[in-house]
């Protein structure tokens, strides 16, 4: 198991995880960072406003980023 | 419990997680198998403690006597199902925002009463993760509502450092009244 580190970055506004999750690989991590990008969309989709130019970096504890995930990556939208 | 806290959770069989209450040190943390004979749900440790354990013969024989002890039991058990109300309304009506400010605030209120630490100087015991899991958010989630919640003036947080100064505006910020905790005296 690795810790893995979720950094919110919201158009520049970034909010750093310090706890970070341990989980098996960076696969592991990413599905945990594309819920957690549904997540925080879910609550904007309850105010109106989805914003698709956030994304959440994926580092390990030394701060590297490993992956970066859009939040635009994370839906499939229909019917537009 | 004697020492530590513990929380009280369901699991999917996908692995996901429901915490459906936090205990804290001196909580009867299974009064529950005196009358009941099936596991419904997990006691999960949060932090390290020490834990005393009873005989359920021996605790049955106590309320038997006394019932005053008995009734106790009974009041403590429909408190708990107050509590249980609430988490259900928490997460059922209240944004995350709200939620995560609201299991906070009870957490603080409870510790509070029990004269565990004062409300101005909060560590708190729980993960952001085991607070997605009593609020039905992920953890990334809970951070970004956190700093939200620091930003809005409910506290200062510093890692699991919760300094609390304005306490009504934390409370307003959280929807909180605590008349469902059913306490005798309140801050």
């Amino acid at each position: 198991m690795t810790r893995f580190f979720f950094h919110l970055d919201e158009c520049g506004s970034v909010t750093q995880d310090l706890e970070g999750r341990e989980l098996p690989d960076l696969d592991a991590a990413r599905v945990c960072a594309v819920a957690a990008a549904r997540d925080v969309m879910s609550g904007e989709l309850a105010k109106e406003t989805i914003c698709f130019s956030c994304h959440i970096d994926i580092s390990d504890a030394n701060g590297t980023v490993l992956e970066t995930v859009p939040f635009k990556y994370a839906v499939k939208i229909d019917g537009l | 419990m004697v020492k530590g806290y513990v929380a009280r959770h369901k699991l999917r069989r996908d692995g996901r997680r429901q915490i459906v209450s936090f205990q804290l040190p001196g909580d009867m943390l299974d009064l529950q198998h005196c009358l009941l004979s099936r596991a419904d749900h997990n006691l999960q440790s949060m932090t390290p403690g020490s834990v005393a354990w009873v005989p359920i013969a021996a605790l049955s024989q106590v309320a038997s006597t006394f019932p005053r002890i008995a009734t106790a039991f009974a009041k403590d058990a429909l408190i708990d199902a107050s509590i249980f109300r609430e988490w259900i309304s928490n997460i059922g009506t209240r944004d995350a925002k709200t939620r995560v400010a609201h299991v906070l605030c009870e957490f603080v209120q409870r510790r509070e009463a029990l004269g565990l630490g004062p409300l101005e100087d909060v560590q708190l015991p729980f993960s952001q993760e085991q607070l997605g899991d009593a609020t039905g958010l992920t953890a990334v989630h809970v951070n970004r509502m956190l700093r939200e919640l620091s930003e809005e003036g409910a506290f200062a947080r510093s890692g699991r450092s919760f300094r609390i100064t304005d306490w009504k505006r934390f409370k307003a910020l959280a929807d909180f009244d605590p008349s469902y905790l059913h306490m005798p005296a309140m801050t």
